[in-house]
């Protein structure tokens, strides 16, 4: 691609960096009354972003997982993007949190003095040790760019940096394991909103392992969902049909177990779980916009039929089909993180209290699009100056 | 020869390392001092007493006053703290002595009537609770326990606030750590917790934030 | 810091309360509340104490209203905002059974604002700022709170401070019950609430508390809040654990 014409597909994004950092600029100097959030709103569409931009961002340590730790080589045709868009979604993430807190200098705070029953003491620690672990392992991409391996010593770390990969893999795991199931942990663990609380297996809520799986669910469908739209957008073969099958597989199965625990889940916590606090556990869906059809969309719409899809066309369909599916699946993971965030906090908890909802204002619209535009300046440098896609030269050739 | 060229080679390594580690070890000592004794110099500004005052002469064999007989309470059971200016009046209507600081007091503030505007060392943050009635008449706790020596000096020492928090280096400290590095560090967080836990006290944040 | 435990709590007669609304004035007053600019709402003020209505549901002449006034419940057993708060911001003081929140540990995450069932927490959207001259009727034993950090009622816990150390001046280590009053309490003018000791047996708090009328909020939750409220009415009883959606759009908190 000519360096004007990837200029010029840059220019909005810019745009949209710069409005974005100005609403940041606002939050931070003026307050967070600059949003539209309230007592009640306590956690509003940034807290949506988080949850959704973490779920998306698996696909860097379930990748990672899959290659250096179960040793599918295939999939290292992936694995650099993978770490790319594990990286922008996990700054993008903390970025955001920094100026979700009312007080962003007091962040430390956490650190310093950690309450360890708390699931967002854990989210903290987790989600910033496994930044530095996806810098690190973005860190080779880098130092292998064409002029910055002229110089040795960059070579040379290069290479160290490399022999480390599978124990960064093994960490990023671990910690990935962790995080992901303490965000929904967050939610589950509510008693005061019947709506997200969840009995618990051992120490933590359902939706700790629901919340784990589904981020392995989200991640390998956002990574096929990428590598397709960047190879349409550059005009290039990425990656040979194998991978795209073998990712097919991958983002159908995983929601497929999803789903069904998923299901399981839902029908303990309507027919045991709400019924023991006194409560009918379809009287949550009364409540419009909410109602019942979300449930549905969630388990069937976005969770079912993607996966089945996914999983026997793998051969047979054509890629704009995997690729929709695998659309599908992302969509249906956010929706799961917007329903724990925003319907949760809608639902009246005492007789005397009311059903709310809330519109963001431009200044929370604007962060979110931040994020948005900057992984897409970010990934699209790093796949114009950095080799995401080994086997792109090679399938170039023939 | 080739042997010698790898001993020549092996010399030169060890000396790297030593030169390595004698510049490792300099640049931990010097960050230590910068961090420990340089920086709060820096941070910490000095403001002196707006007049000079003996506390020995005044506890002292001649005068024989106790704490109390200056630093009282009110009835409510709040401490006063430093007294007023009438209580110095109370002997220095007029010069009794020699020093030309209590000519300063009387001619600068007991005839004129005017308060001393003196500089506490020991105010706490704003968000700190504390009650002299609770410690000195129910738990019993000697002034000095907490206001080491005061009463024993000659002059008042120049007091110290941060520069950036405005607190006093006597209720802040010097260093995060428990390094007491001035003599009078009685009143720190650490120090109030640290004596409470010593006599089986056991508190909750509220009980001394407000 | 004195060596009998005792749990505080309150009996709020809502058959009394005629949501007047002098306790969340007093509270407002007493705890330095600022008041808020001129594009904040109902959702967005500070009301430590706040007063929500209920209705029976029925048409006139039949319809009967109730008003709750809602401050924080101070769960016994474990309170959702305790173990949630990630820098220990939140603590129960052991002494005096009271959820304590310290407003400059907290960073403002909010987490302990969506684990509340009741809403009793309060997050400052604004800097505080006072009309000129009002700066002077601040109360010195409250500290302010910054922009960017979450309060909630403590019970007025410095009002116990000062009865603690007029006590302690008289060389008391006890205080009398009735020393320490929370303001809303005080500022009742139908006494509709009684405040003091619940272990203490020969209190009328805990006697009021024991009444077959008395009841707690979402007491199924399991929470085991120190507010009780008491009512001779059973329908305003059995609004305590009314699913919320049985009667949705006939009830409303008062704005």
């Amino acid at each position: 691609m000519p360096f004007g014409k990837f200029v010029s597909l840059m220019i909005p994004w810019t745009i949209l960096l710069l409005i974005g950092m100005y609403a940041i600029f606002l939050c931070l100097t003026k307050g967070l009354n600059q949003t539209n959030m309230d007592n009640r709103f306590a956690f509003g569409v940034w807290i949506f972003l988080d949850l959704s931009v973490i779920a998306l961002g698996a696909g860097a340590f379930f990748t990672g997982f899959l290659v250096y730790i179960m040793k599918r080589d295939e999939l290292r045709a992936v694995i650099n993007s993978a770490v790319v868009l594990g990286f922008i979604c996990y700054s993008g993430a903390i970025l955001i949190l920094m100026v979700d807190v009312g007080q962003p200098l007091r962040a430390w705070f956490t650190f310093w003095h950690p309450n360890i029953h708390s699931m967002l003491t854990e989210v903290t620690f987790c989600i910033t040790c496994y930044l530095a672990v996806l810098s690190v392992e973005y860190a080779p991409l880098v130092l292998k760019n064409k002029k910055l391996k002229e110089i040795p010593a960059f070579l040379a770390m290069e290479y160290e940096l490399h022999r480390i990969m599978p124990v960064l893999a093994g960490v990023g795991t671990f910690l990935s394991f962790f995080h992901q199931g303490s965000l929904g942990g967050l939610f589950g663990v509510l008693q005061a909103h019947p709506f997200a609380f969840r009995e618990g297996l051992a120490i933590w809520p359902t939706t700790f392992f629901l919340f784990i799986i589904s981020a392995a669910a989200a991640g390998p469908s956002f990574i096929l969902l990428t590598t397709w739209i960047v190879s349409r957008i550059s005009r290039k073969r990425l990656v040979s049909e194998s991978v795209y099958t073998l990712l097919a597989r991958i983002s159908g199965s995983i929601p497929l177990v999803y789903v069904l625990l998923k299901s399981i889940d839902t029908f303990t916590w309507l027919n045991r779980t709400v019924p023991q606090m006194g409560l009918s556990g379809m009287s949550f869906f009364l409540w419009a916009p909410f109602n019942i059809w979300i449930l549905f969309v969630e388990i069937i719409v976005f969770g079912l039929i993607p996966s089945l899809l996914l999983i026997f066309g793998g051969g047979r369909l054509r890629a704009g089909w995997l690729v929709a599916s695998a659309a599908l699946v992302c969509c249906g993971i956010l929706l799961n993180r917007f329903v724990m965030t925003i319907q949760t906090l809608s639902l009246p908890t005492m007789a005397f209290d009311r059903f709310m909802l809330y519109t963001p204002s431009w200044q929370e619209i604007s962060a979110f699009l931040f994020v948005v535009a900057y992984g897409v300046i970010i990934y699209s440098l790093s796949f114009r100056y950095l080799r995401l896609f080994p086997q792109e030269t090679e399938l170039d050739r023939n | 020869m080739k042997a010698t060229e790898v001993g020549k080679k092996s010399t030169t390594k060890n000396a790297d390392d030593v030169r390595g580690k004698t510049i490792f070890f300099f640049g931990i000592v010097g960050m230590l001092l910068f961090g420990w004794i340089i920086f709060p110099l820096f941070i910490y500004e000095q403001v002196d007493q707006p007049i000079q005052f003996s506390h020995r002469t005044h506890s002292g064999d001649n005068v024989a006053l106790k704490c109390a007989d200056c630093h009282s309470f009110d009835k409510d059971g709040r401490f006063v703290g430093i007294p007023a200016v009438s209580k110095c009046a109370g002997c220095h209507s007029h010069t009794i002595g020699a020093s030309g600081e209590e000519k300063r007091l009387v001619e600068d503030y007991v005839i004129k009537n005017r308060e001393i505007p003196w500089v506490v060392y020991s105010s706490q943050p704003e968000n700190v609770y504390f009650s002299h009635a609770t410690h000195v008449k129910l738990g019993k706790v000697d002034c000095i326990s907490c206001h080491f020596g005061h009463q024993y000096t000659d002059r008042l020492r120049p007091a110290m606030f941060s520069r950036i928090s405005g607190y006093s280096l006597d209720v802040f400290g010097s260093t995060l750590f428990d390094v007491p590095s001035t003599p009078s560090t009685g009143m720190r967080m650490d120090d109030c917790a640290g004596c409470h836990s010593k006599h089986g006290f056991k508190e909750t944040c509220i009980d001394c934030h407000k | 810091m004195s060596a009998k435990r005792a749990k505080y709590g309150m009996v709020i007669d809502v058959d009394r309360c005629t949501g007047c609304g002098a306790c969340m004035i007093a509270c407002a007053a007493e705890n330095n509340v600022p008041p808020g600019p001129a594009d904040s709402t109902d959702r967005t003020g500070i009301t430590l104490m706040r007063i929500y209505r209920a209705d029976n549901g029925k048409d006139f002449p039949e319809n009967e209203s109730v008003f709750f006034p809602v401050s924080c419940q101070q769960c016994d057993h474990h309170p959702p905002c305790v173990s949630v708060c990630p820098q220990n911001a939140v603590e129960v003081d052991a002494a005096t059974g009271i959820v304590a929140q310290i407003p400059v540990r907290c960073l403002g995450c909010r987490y302990c604002m969506a684990a509340c069932p009741y809403h009793a927490r309060y997050f400052n959207w604004w800097d505080p700022v006072w009309p000129e001259g009002m700066e002077r009727e601040l109360n010195p034993d409250v500290s302010l709170r910054m922009r960017g950090v979450v309060e909630k009622c403590n019970l007025c816990f410095h009002r116990l401070q000062t009865a603690r150390e007029k006590a302690a001046a008289e060389g008391r280590a006890e205080i009398i019950a009735g020393e320490y009053v929370p303001a809303c309490v005080e500022a009742c003018p139908a006494a509709a609430i009684t405040f003091g000791d619940l272990l203490d047996e020969e209190s009328e708090v805990h006697r009021l508390s024991q009444r077959g009328e008395s009841f707690r909020l979402l007491e199924r939750l399991g929470t085991g809040p120190k507010v009780y409220y008491t009512s001779e009415r059973e329908w305003v009883r059995a609004l305590a654990e009314k699913d919320p959606a049985s009667t949705p759009g006939r009830t409303a908190a008062t704005d």
